[in-house]
C-alpha cells in the first residue's frame, strides 16, 4: 500500500537557520503515528511543508500520493489540520468559526458537529476573544473533526486540554482509526502517544533520529532489570551488553541490551533468583535517550 | 488606603509602556493644532480678510456645529480658535478614552494584571493608575497646547484657558471611561462606548451651539467652550467639568467594589452559535471583518464631504471680497474660484480615503501574522482566491467609503448652491478618484505578495501622496516626482474635465499590481515575518 505521507531528506532554510536538515518520514494509512521532538525540533515546520505552506528547500514530500505545494488544493480536501497555537478572529464566536471553516469544504454535518460540542464540552456562543488556550484548540478540534477527511494532521492538539478532555481527545482518535482514517499526531505528552499511537519518528535539529513500533524502538534499547539473588553476582558484570550494574544488600541493578538478556538471565538463574522484576524503557526514557546522544541513530 | 496600593509603580510602569504612545498623540494633536492655527494666521492678515471670515463663514449654522460658538471672530484669536477647536477637542477625546481603556479593562482582559494583582496591588490600584496615566497625558497635551496656541496669535491667558479646558475634557472623558471599564469586560466594548458618549455629546452641543440654548451645557464639550476663549475668556465654567471628574471617579470606585476582577457589570454579550448564511468563503469573511470600518469611514467621510461642499458658496463670496485669498485655494488660471476649491476638497478628500484602502488591503495581513490565515489555508482553499477574495473586499469597501464622500459633497453642495447640476458636478469629480485609489490597494498588495514583512510601505506611499497633492503647489517638487503619485494622473476635476483614458490607465496599473501581488502570493512561504 502506498504511503499517507511520505517525506525523504527534507531540507527548509529561513534565511541562515536550518529548520529541517534531511527529515524522513513515512506514515502508513490507517495508523496513528506519533511525531515527537523537542521544542524547536522542526515538527510545525515539516507539517507546515506538509500543509503546503512553507516551499521545502530541498528533498521530497509525498502527501496521499500529491505534491503539497502543487496540489494544495486538492489534496486539503481529504485531509484536515489542528495548529499547535490556535488563533482565532477575536470578534466572531466559536460556532461561526467552526461553520465558516466547514462551508470552506463546502458544508458539515450539523449532528456531528453537535455531538463534537457536547462531547468536547465547548459553549459555541462565546467570541473567540473570551476562549482560553484550551477552548480555541476545542474549535480547532471540533472544526477538524467535522470533516470527513482520510487524514488528520495534528500539531500538539492536546498542549491545552485538561485530562478529562484529554481522555475525549483519545477515544474520538480511536473512532476516527476505526473508520480507517490516517492521524499524524504531533506531541509533547508521551501517555498519549503511548496510548494512541502504532508507530513513531523522533526528530532532532530537523533530522529523523530514530522511527519504528514503539515494540521495535524497545527492542533496541535497554530493558532494566532488578533481582535479588542468593550468591554474589560478579559472574554478571563480565557479560556483553550489561550497563550500569549495581549491587547492594543482595540486590543487582543493571539495564541490558536486547542481545544480551538470553546470557544475563541464565547466568542469573544459576545465582539462585529471590525475585526479579525486568520492565521495558518507558517512552520518557527512550525519549530523553535519543536526545542525549545528540542525534545519533539508535 | 490599601485598596490603592501600588498605584505609584503601576503609574510607572504605565508610562514606561507609552513612553513613546502618550508624546505621539501628543506631538500629534498639538502639532496639527499648531500647523492649522499659523496657517490660519498667514492667511488672515488684514482687517477685510477677517471680516469676511466673520461674516461669511461664521455665520454658517453648519461650521457653528462643527467648531463651536462662534467667539471674537472679528479677531485672528478668535478665527484661530474656531478652526482649531475641532481638531483639538476629537484629539484629546480619542486620546483620553483610548489611554484610559488601554491601562485598565485591555490590562484586566489579557491577564496581565492579574498577576500584578497577586501581589502587593489594591484593588483601584489599576483604575487609578490608568486614570492618572492618562491625566499625565492630558496636562501634557495641555501644556503643548498653551505653547502652541500662544506662539499663534493669541495671547498666552486665553491659550492658557483654551489648553486648561481641553485637559479637563480629557479628564471628565477618562473618568467616563473608567466607569465604561466596570461595565464590560471587553475593552473594545468599552473604548466603543467611551467614543460614543464622546461622539453624543459632540452633537448635543452642536445642537445646543446652532440653537442658542442651553443644551450645550448637557456636554462636557459644552462646558469647556464655554470659556468663549478669546474674548470673554471665563474660567468659571470649568469647574462643571472638575466637578464631573471628581463625581466619576468616586462612582467608578462605587461600581468596581460591586464586581469581580475580571468581569464586568453588564454581561458580555454572547455571539451566535451559529454562523449567518453571509459568514462564507474569503468574501464573507473579509466583509464581516471589514464591515465595522467600512461604516466609520463613510460616516466619517460624508460628514466631511458634507462640510466641505457646503462652504464652498461662502468660500467664493469670500474671495469676490478678498482676492488675495485666492493665493490659499491654488485658484489656476481661467478657472473660477468654486471649481478651484472644490478641485482642492475632492483631492483632500480622496487623499483622506486612501488612509481607508492602504488599511484595508493591507488588514489581510494580520490574519496572517497571528496565525489564522494557517487555519484557512489548510482547507480546500486556493491562495489565489483567497487573496483576491481580500482584495475584491478591500476595494468594494473603497468605492463605499468613496462614494460616501461623494454624496456628502454633492448633496451639500447642490443644497447650497440651489443646483442639482453642481451637485452631480461636484459628485462625478469625486469619483474620479476612484481609480488611483486602487491603485493604492494594487501597490500594497504587490507587498503582501512579495514582501509581507514590508507593510509600512503602503502608508509611506500615501504619506508621499498627500505631499504632493496637498503642497505640491507650496513645494514645487519636479514634474517625474509629482508623477510617481497616482493622485496626479487624475485630472485636477472639476476645474479640468474628466478624461477617460487617464483614468482607464490608472484602472489596468492597479489590475496589474494587484495581479502581480497575488502570483507572489502563491510563490512565497506563507506564515513566517
Amino acid at each position: 500500500m502506498d504511503s499517507a505521507i511520505s517525506v525523504a531528506g527534507l531540507v527548509k532554510r529561513f534565511g541562515h537557520v536550518t529548520a529541517l536538515d534531511g527529515l524522513d518520514l513515512e506514515v502508513v494509512p490507517g495508523e496513528v503515528h506519533g511525531f515527537l521532538g523537542p521544542n524547536g525540533a522542526g515538527k510545525s515546520t515539516t507539517i507546515r511543508v506538509l500543509l503546503g505552506l512553507l516551499r521545502a528547500d530541498a528533498g521530497r514530500a509525498t502527501l496521499l500520493g500529491g505534491d503539497p505545494w502543487r496540489d494544495a488544493v486538492a489534496l486539503h480536501r481529504r485531509l484536515a489540520y489542528v495548529p499547535g497555537e490556535v488563533s482565532l478572529w477575536p470578534n466572531l464566536s466559536g460556532g461561526e468559526v467552526i461553520d465558516l471553516l466547514g462551508r470552506m469544504r463546502g458544508g458539515l454535518d450539523l449532528r456531528r458537529r453537535q455531538e463534537l460540542l457536547e462531547r468536547f464540552e465547548l459553549d459555541p456562543s462565546k467570541k473567540c476573544r473570551s476562549y482560553s488556550k484550551g477552548n480555541r484548540q476545542k474549535v480547532a478540534l471540533v472544526a477538524a473533526m467535522c470533516a470527513d477527511v482520510e487524514l488528520l494532521l495534528l500539531d500538539e492538539p492536546t498542549s491545552g486540554l485538561d485530562p478529562l478532555m484529554e481522555a475525549e481527545f483519545q477515544r474520538l482518535v480511536r473512532e476516527e482509526l476505526t473508520r480507517g482514517r490516517t492521524v499524524l499526531l504531533s506531541s509533547h505528552i508521551l501517555g498519549e502517544v503511548e496510548a494512541l499511537c502504532d508507530r513513531v519518528s523522533i526528530i532532532r535539529d530537523g533530522r529523523t533520529v530514530s522511527s519504528g513500533s514503539l515494540a521495535e524502538l524497545r527492542r533496541r534499547t535497554l530493558t532494566t532489570l532488578v533481582a535479588h539473588v542468593r550468591s554474589p553476582a560478579d559472574a554478571v558484570a563480565g557479560l556483553p551488553g550489561v550497563v550500569g550494574l549495581t549491587t547492594r544488600d543482595g540486590e543487582l541493578r543493571c539495564q541490558v541490551e536486547s542481545d544480551g538478556l538470553d546470557r544475563v538471565l541464565s547466568t542469573l538463574a544459576g545465582l539462585g533468583i529471590d525475585s526479579l522484576v525486568a520492565h521495558p524503557p518507558t517512552l520518557e526514557e527512550l525519549f530523553l535517550r535519543q536526545y542525549d546522544e545528540g542525534g545519533a541513530p539508535v | 488606603m490599601s485598596r490603592f496600593a501600588g498605584t505609584a509603580a503601576l503609574v510607572r510602569l504605565a508610562l514606561r509602556r507609552d513612553r513613546l504612545r502618550i508624546p505621539l498623540w501628543v506631538l500629534g494633536i498639538a502639532g496639527l493644532v499648531y500647523a492649522s492655527g499659523s496657517a490660519v494666521a498667514g492667511v488672515y492678515d488684514d482687517r477685510a480678510s477677517i471680516d469676511a471670515y466673520a461674516n461669511l463663514v461664521g455665520g454658517s449654522p453648519m461650521t457653528v456645529a462643527f467648531a463651536g460658538p462662534p467667539v471674537g471672530l472679528h479677531t485672528l484669536a478668535g478665527i484661530v480658535v474656531y478652526e482649531t477647536s475641532f481638531t483639538a477637542v476629537v484629539g484629546v477625546a480619542l486620546m483620553a478614552v483610548m489611554t484610559t481603556t488601554r491601562h485598565t479593562r485591555a490590562e484586566e482582559e489579557s491577564g496581565r494584571s492579574e498577576l500584578l494583582r497577586s501581589t502587593e496591588v489594591g484593588r483601584h490600584a489599576g483604575g487609578l493608575a490608568g486614570l492618572v496615566t492618562c491625566g499625565i497625558a492630558c496636562v501634557a497635551l495641555g501644556l503643548a497646547l498653551w505653547a502652541a496656541l500662544a506662539s499663534t496669535a493669541m495671547s498666552v491667558a486665553a491659550a492658557g484657558l483654551f489648553a486648561a479646558g481641553m485637559t479637563l475634557l480629557g479628564l471628565v472623558l477618562a473618568a467616563v471611561t473608567l466607569c465604561l471599564a466596570q461595565l464590560f469586560t471587553h475593552a473594545r466594548t468599552a473604548t466603543g462606548a467611551g467614543v460614543a458618549f464622546f461622539a453624543v455629546g459632540y452633537v448635543v452641543r452642536a445642537a445646543g451651539d446652532v440653537r442658542e440654548d442651553w443644551l450645550v451645557w448637557l456636554s462636557p464639550v459644552g462646558w469647556v467652550q464655554a470659556t468663549h476663549v478669546p474674548t470673554e475668556n471665563r474660567w468659571w465654567p470649568l469647574l462643571v467639568p472638575l466637578a464631573a471628574t471628581v463625581l466619576l471617579v468616586w462612582l467608578a470606585v462605587v461600581l468596581a467594589e460591586r464586581r469581580d476582577f475580571g468581569g464586568g457589570l453588564l454581561p458580555a454579550r454572547p455571539g451566535r452559535p451559529h454562523a449567518p448564511w453571509s459568514l462564507t468563503g474569503t468574501v464573507g469573511l473579509a466583509w464581516r471583518l471589514q464591515r465595522g470600518a467600512v461604516l466609520g469611514w463613510s460616516v466619517g467621510l460624508l460628514l466631511g464631504g458634507a462640510l466641505t461642499g457646503g462652504l464652498g458658496s461662502a468660500m467664493q463670496d469670500m474671495v469676490e471680497e478678498n482676492p488675495t485669498l485666492a493665493e490659499y485655494l491654488t485658484v489656476t488660471e481661467g478657472a473660477s474660484v468654486l471649481d478651484s476649491y472644490l478641485a482642492t476638497m475632492v483631492l483632500i478628500l480622496a487623499l483622506t480615503t486612501g488612509g481607508y484602502a492602504v488599511w484595508a488591503a493591507g488588514h489581510t495581513g494580520v490574519d496572517e501574522s497571528d496565525g489564522r490565515l494557517e487555519l484557512l489555508l489548510a482547507g480546500p482553499l486556493d491562495r489565489r482566491r483567497w487573496m483576491l477574495g481580500e482584495l475584491f473586499v478591500a476595494g468594494a469597501g473603497t468605492v463605499v467609503v468613496l462614494l460616501a464622500a461623494a454624496v456628502g459633497i454633492g448633496v451639500a453642495h447642490g443644497a447650497v448652491t440651489d443646483d442639482a447640476g453642481e451637485g452631480w458636478r461636484a459628485f462625478t469629480a469625486q469619483l474620479a478618484y476612484l481609480p488611483a485609489l486602487l491603485v493604492l490597494v494594487g501597490l500594497v498588495a504587490v507587498v503582501r505578495g512579495w514582501r509581507p514583512g514590508w507593510s509600512f510601505v503602503g502608508w509611506v506611499v500615501l504619506a508621499f501622496c498627500f505631499v504632493v497633492g496637498w503642497l505640491g503647489g507650496l513645494l514645487q517638487p519636479p514634474e517625474w516626482v509629482a508623477d510617481l503619485s497616482p493622485f496626479s494622473h487624475v485630472p485636477r476635476v472639476p476645474v479640468d474635465r474628466v478624461a477617460d483614458p487617464a483614468l482607464a490607465g490608472l484602472l489596468l496599473v492597479a489590475v496589474a499590481l494587484a495581479a502581480v501581488g497575488v502570483v507572489g502570493f502563491r510563490r512565497r512561504d506563507v506564515g513566517v515575518g
